[in-house]
C-alpha cells in the first residue's frame, strides 16, 4: 500500500514520505498460574507527510483503503507550516536483530508456561503472584520520494511480575519486568526469582530513617526519576524552544564525570532496537553525555532542519500527527563498583527501588518530590530493613553532579539499561 | 454497517459476543509561540470483539479496519475458551434494544475547511500573545472529533450513536527579569464549530493569569482553612470519591461508610447534556444515568459495568467506558458533580481570618486513603476578603478526614467544561467533566513549591 501511495504523492507534491506500521499484540494475565484474561489487538496505520508549495501537510489513517489520504494530506499542507526539512536519501541499512521467530511463533500455552514456571519457582514464598505477559509481532516500512524504501519486522515479549505479601498492616509489593525481542531466557527468569527472594529476605525487618539529607542508591528501577529530566532536556525541540537547561551547556561538564549516557538503536533484540527510524534515517549509536559532558541531542527531521543540525535518526511516528523525536535504547554506562562497594558508598542512608508517580516532578527542570513505594534502609554499608513509605525529594540535575558510586552490573528496565547509582544529598521526609 | 455486524454475529459461537465499532474523523492544530506546529487530520476505523463462555473468562480481540471482523469474532471466542476463572463472570441484564442517537452537531466540524480552523486558532493564539509584552511563549491547540459508534451483542442489542467533540487549550508563558510562569485554560464540549466561536476570553485569561503569577508570592506550608473554586472542588471529588467509586477498582470504601461531612452530596451523571463525559449509552450499550454516590456524607452508590453489577447483584449504571476501540470497557467516571448547597463565595470567605482561595486543578492523585491536588493558582483570604494572588499550591491529606472537614457548600454550582481527560487505571484516557459549587474546608494541609 505504501509504495503506490508514495508514487501517487510524487506526482502531486514536492516531496513526501510515509510510514506503515502493523502490530499484533497478545496480552495474557496469569494469576496464581491460571490464565485469567486473554486479549489480542491487531492494528495497521499509515502516516503520510507531504510538502506542497513549500508547506508541510500530514494525514493518517487506520482504514484498509483510504482513497482520500493524499487529498487530506494536501489539504493539511495548504494551511501547514513552512517546510524546513530535507528527506534522507537511500543508504545502506545496518544489521540489528529486532525479530525472533521463536517469540513470534510462540503459542498461547508456551506463553502461559512462562507464568507457570515462575509460579512454581516462587511457590514457597507464600505470596500472591500475578503476571502479565504480552507478545507483539509487527513491522515498520518507511518510504519517501527520494527513493528510500526500507522495512523491518519486530517482535517484543514483555513479562511483568507482581508479587504481594501482606505484612501486618502493610502490603508489600515486589515488581519485576523483562522485555526483549525474544522469549526470556531461563537465566533471566532465575535472576527475577532471585531478586524477589532477596527482597522478601530484606523485608523480614522493618527500619526507620531520620528526615533530612541522605546518601541514596537508586536501583535501576528508580533511575528514571534521575534520567528522565536529562532525556527531556536533550530532545532537540526542548532546546529549540529555549526550555532545555542542558542544550546551552553542550561541550561543558554538566554532571559527574562517572556518567556516560548514549542512545543505541543498534543493540540486538532490545525493545527500542531498529535499523532505521520512522522517517527513514539510518540508525546509529548517539553519545548524549560523555564523562559528564553534554555531547548530543536527538532530533526528528523537522527540528533538525529548523536548527541546522544533522538528523540523529530519532523520528518516531504514530498513525496520527507529526513525527516527534524519541529515544530508542538508552544506555547508562556501568561503573566500577561491586554491590558491596555500592552499599559501602551509601554507608548510612537508603536504597530506592520504586517511586510512585503521584507526587510532583518537573520533567525538564529536574525537581521532584515523590513517595517511595519501595525503599530499603542501609546502615553501616548493609541493608537493614524495609522503610515505611517516605517521600524523597531533590533535583535530578544536581544529584547527578554528586555521584558517589556507579555499579558495574547494569540491568535492563524496559528500553533503559542502567546500573545502580549512589548520590549524595537526597532529601527524605 | 448493521448488516456487517449482524453477519459477524451470526458466525459467533461463544455464549455471549459483543462487538463495538468506531469510525472517527479528527483534526488537530497547534501553535507554539507565533509558529504553527502542525495542522493534521485523521480517519480512524476499528473495533473490538469481546466473547464470554460459560465457566470461562473474557476473550478480547481488537482490530483496525473491518476486513478482519469475522476472524476476530472467532479469535475472541478461542481466547475466551483458554481463560479459566475461579469465579464465573455473570453479566447483569441491560435493556436489549435497537436504537440510534444523533447528538446535536452544532455546526458539523467535518464541513469546516481546515484553513478556517487554523485561522480561528491563529487569532486566539495572537490574542494570548498580544495581551502583554511579558508573554514570551504560548501553546495553543484546537482539536475536533466526530465519532460514529455501533454496539451489537448476540442478545440482540444493536445501538448506534454519532457524537461530536471539540477542545481548545491555551497555555501562556510569562517572563520578567527573573521569573518564568505558566498558566493554562481549556474548553471542551460535546458540540461542534459553533461552540468555539467565542473563546477569546479563554486565551486572554490564560495570559493575564501567567502575568499575575510573576509577582505572586509563594505561600508558607501549613494547615489553613481553604475555599475551593468549582474547578478545584470538582477535581478533588473526582480524584477521591470518584475514583474510589468505580466498582472494578481497588478502592477500599464500602457502601454505608461515612466519607465526608453532612453537607457533601456527590454523583456522576453521564446523561447530562453536552458535557465532555456525556453519552447516550455506555460502551456496553447500557443507558447512562445520574447515579448518586454520596448522600449527606455517606457512600450510597457505586459505578458499575455489566460484570461488576452482575457480581454485586445490582443494575449497571451506564459507566462501562473505554478510551478507544482498542480497549475493553471498565467502570469509569463520566460527569462527576457535587450537589449545590446555599450561599455565595463571599459567604464562604466571610469569617476566615487567614486562609486561601484555591482555584483550578493541574494534577491530582489518590492512593491508600490519601490524596494530593495541585491547584493552578490561589488568592490569600485575609479578614474575610480575597486579597493578593499566590502561586500554585498543593493540598494533601487523608481523604475521609479532609472531606469530613467540609463545613460549607455554596449554591453557585457550575460545570467546568475543561478539556481534561481521566487516565485512571485501565481503559485508556477518557473525556470527563466535573461540576461543583464553591466548597470550604475548615483545615487542610497546604504547601510545597510546585516546580
Amino acid at each position: 500500500m505504501i509504495q503506490p501511495l508514495i508514487e501517487q504523492a510524487h506526482r502531486r507534491t514536492t516531496m513526501a514520505d510515509a510510514a506503515l506500521s502493523t502490530d499484533e499484540t497478545t496480552t495474557l494475565e496469569v494469576d496464581g498460574g491460571r490464565l485469567v484474561s486473554a486479549t489480542t489487538a491487531t492494528s495497521q496505520g499509515v502516516n503520510l507527510r507531504v510538502v506542497s508549495e513549500g508547506r508541510v501537510g500530514i494525514a493518517g489513517t487506520t482504514t484498509d483503503d483510504d482513497a482520500d489520504l493524499l487529498d487530506r494530506a494536501l489539504d493539511s499542507a495548504r494551511v501547514g507550516e513552512l517546510a524546513v526539512m530535507t528527506l534522507p536519501r537511500p543508504a545502506p541499512v545496518p544489521m540489528v536483530v529486532t525479530h525472533h521467530p521463536r517469540a513470534a511463533s510462540a503459542t498461547l500455552p508456551e506463553l502461559v508456561a512462562l507464568g507457570t514456571l515462575l509460579r512454581d519457582r516462587l511457590g514457597a514464598e507464600r505470596a500472591e503472584l500475578s503476571l502479565a505477559i504480552s507478545r507483539s509481532i509487527g513491522s515498520v516500512r518507511v518510504a519517501n520520494t527520494l527513493g528510500v524504501d526500507a522495512s523491518y519486522d519486530a517482535s517484543l515479549v514483555v513479562l511483568r511480575l507482581k508479587i504481594r505479601r501482606n505484612r501486618e498492616a502493610r502490603r508489600l509489593t515486589i515488581e519485576g519486568t523483562l522485555a526483549g525481542a525474544d522469549l526470556p531466557a531461563l537465566t533471566e527468569l532465575e535472576q527475577l526469582v532471585a531478586m524477589v527472594r532477596q527482597r522478601f529476605a530484606w523485608a523480614e525487618r522493618e527500619a526507620e530513617i531520620p528526615a533530612g539529607r541522605q546518601r541514596a542508591g537508586f536501583l535501576p528501577t528508580a533511575m528514571p526519576v534521575l534520567l528522565t529530566p536529562v532525556e527531556q532536556a536533550l530532545v532537540g525541540k526542548a532546546a529549540l524552544h529555549g526550555g532545555s537547561p542542558l542544550a546551552r551547556r553542550r561541550g561543558a561538564r554538566a554532571f559527574s564525570e562517572t556518567l556516560t549516557l548514549h542512545d543505541d538503536p543498534l543493540l540486538d533484540g532490545r525493545p527500542g532496537s531498529r535499523p532505521i527510524d520512522d522517517e527513514g534515517v539510518v540508525s546509529r549509536r548517539l553519545p548524549l553525555v560523555v564523562a559528564g559532558e553534554i555531547e548530543g541531542l536527538i532530533y526528528d527531521l523537522e527540528t533538525a532542519g529548523r536548527v541546522g543540525a544533522t538528523p540523529s535518526g530519532h523520528g518516531r511516528r504514530s498513525t496520527f500527527g507529526k513525527p516527534q523525536a524519541a529515544y530508542s535504547n538508552l544506555v547508562l554506562e556501568p561503573g566500577a563498583s561491586s554491590w558491596e562497594e555500592l552499599l559501602a558508598a551509601i554507608g548510612d542512608g537508603l536504597l530506592i527501588e520504586r517511586l510512585r508517580p503521584s507526587g510532583q516532578a518537573n520533567l525538564i527542570g529536574g525537581t521532584f518530590a515523590l513517595p517511595a513505594a519501595l525503599a530499603w534502609r542501609v546502615e553501616g554499608g548493609e541493608v537493614t530493613g524495609l522503610l515505611p513509605e517516605v517521600t524523597v525529594a531533590g533535583n535530578a540535575h544536581d544529584l547527578l553532579g554528586r555521584v558517589l558510586a556507579v555499579g558495574r552490573d547494569p540491568v535492563w528496565v524496559g528500553s533503559r539499561r542502567t546500573p545502580t547509582v549512589v548520590v549524595d544529598g537526597v532529601s527524605v521526609f | 454497517m448493521r448488516n456487517l455486524l449482524a453477519d459477524a454475529l451470526r458466525t459467533a459461537r461463544a455464549d455471549h459476543t459483543e462487538i463495538r465499532l468506531h469510525r472517527s474523523w479528527a483534526t488537530a492544530i497547534a501553535f507554539r509561540g507565533s509558529r504553527l506546529e502542525g495542522a493534521t487530520t485523521g480517519l480512524e476505523l476499528g473495533g473490538i470483539v469481546r466473547c464470554l463462555n460459560r465457566g470461562r473468562g473474557w476473550g478480547i480481540a481488537s482490530f483496525t479496519g473491518l476486513d478482519a471482523l469475522r476472524a476476530m469474532v472467532a479469535r475472541a471466542h478461542e481466547l475466551s475458551l483458554a481463560v479459566h476463572l475461579e469465579q464465573p463472570v455473570r453479566l447483569a441484564d441491560i435493556p436489549i434494544r435497537v436504537a440510534e442517537h444523533f447528538a446535536e452537531l452544532e455546526g458539523d466540524v467535518r464541513a469546516v475547511p481546515l484553513a478556517e480552523k487554523r485561522q480561528l486558532l491563529e487569532h486566539l493564539n495572537q490574542e494570548m500573545l498580544a495581551t502583554d509584552r511579558r508573554i514570551v511563549d504560548s501553546h495553543a491547540a484546537y482539536e475536533d472529533r466526530v465519532t460514529e459508534r455501533w454496539i451489537a451483542t448476540s442478545e440482540g442489542l444493536m445501538v448506534y450513536d454519532l457524537r461530536p467533540e471539540v477542545r481548545l487549550a491555551a497555555g501562556a508563558v510569562a517572563r520578567d527579569e527573573s521569573f518564568l510562569e505558566r498558566a493554562f485554560e481549556s474548553w471542551a464540549v460535546r458540540g461542534g464549530w459553533n461552540a468555539v466561536q467565542d473563546a477569546d476570553h479563554l486565551f486572554r485569561t490564560a495570559a493575564r493569569r501567567a502575568i499575575g503569577l510573576l509577582s505572586a508570592p509563594r505561600l508558607k506550608a501549613g494547615m489553613v482553612p481553604v475555599v475551593l473554586d468549582p474547578r478545584a472542588a470538582g477535581a478533588l471529588v473526582h480524584q477521591t470519591i470518584g475514583h474510589l467509586s468505580a466498582a472494578d477498582g481497588s478502592g477500599s470504601l464500602s457502601t454505608g461508610q461515612r466519607v465526608g461531612s453532612e453537607l457533601l452530596t456527590v454523583g456522576d451523571d453521564g446523561s447530562a447534556s453536552g458535557l465532555a463525559g456525556s453519552l447516550a449509552f455506555d460502551d456496553e450499550g447500557a443507558p447512562t444515568q445520574n447515579t448518586l454516590l454520596v448522600q449527606h456524607g455517606v457512600l450510597v452508590g457505586r459505578l458499575h459495568t455489566r460484570e461488576t453489577a452482575g457480581r454485586a447483584g445490582t443494575r449497571p449504571t451506564g459507566n462501562a467506558r473505554a478510551g478507544s476501540f482498542r480497549r475493553g470497557p471498565r467502570a469509569r467516571l463520566t460527569n462527576t458533580y457535587v450537589a449545590n448547597g446555599r450561599g455565595t463565595l463571599e459567604d464562604l470567605v466571610r469569617g476566615i481570618r487567614h486562609g486561601v482561595y484555591l482555584c483550578d486543578a493541574m494534577a491530582g492523585d489518590s492512593h491508600a486513603g490519601r490524596f494530593s491536588l495541585t491547584t493552578g493558582w490561589g488568592q490569600l483570604i485575609r479578614d474575610g476578603h480575597l486579597t493578593e494572588m499566590v502561586k500554585p499550591l498543593v493540598i494533601t491529606g487523608d481523604l475521609v478526614e479532609t472531606l469530613s472537614r467540609v463545613d460549607a457548600v455554596a449554591g453557585d454550582f457550575r460545570w467546568n467544561h475543561l478539556a481534561s481527560r481521566c487516565g485512571r487505571g485501565e481503559g485508556g484516557r477518557l473525556p470527563v467533566s466535573e461540576g461543583a459549587p464553591h466548597l470550604r474546608i475548615e483545615g487542610v494541609s497546604v504547601g510545597g513549591e510546585v516546580g
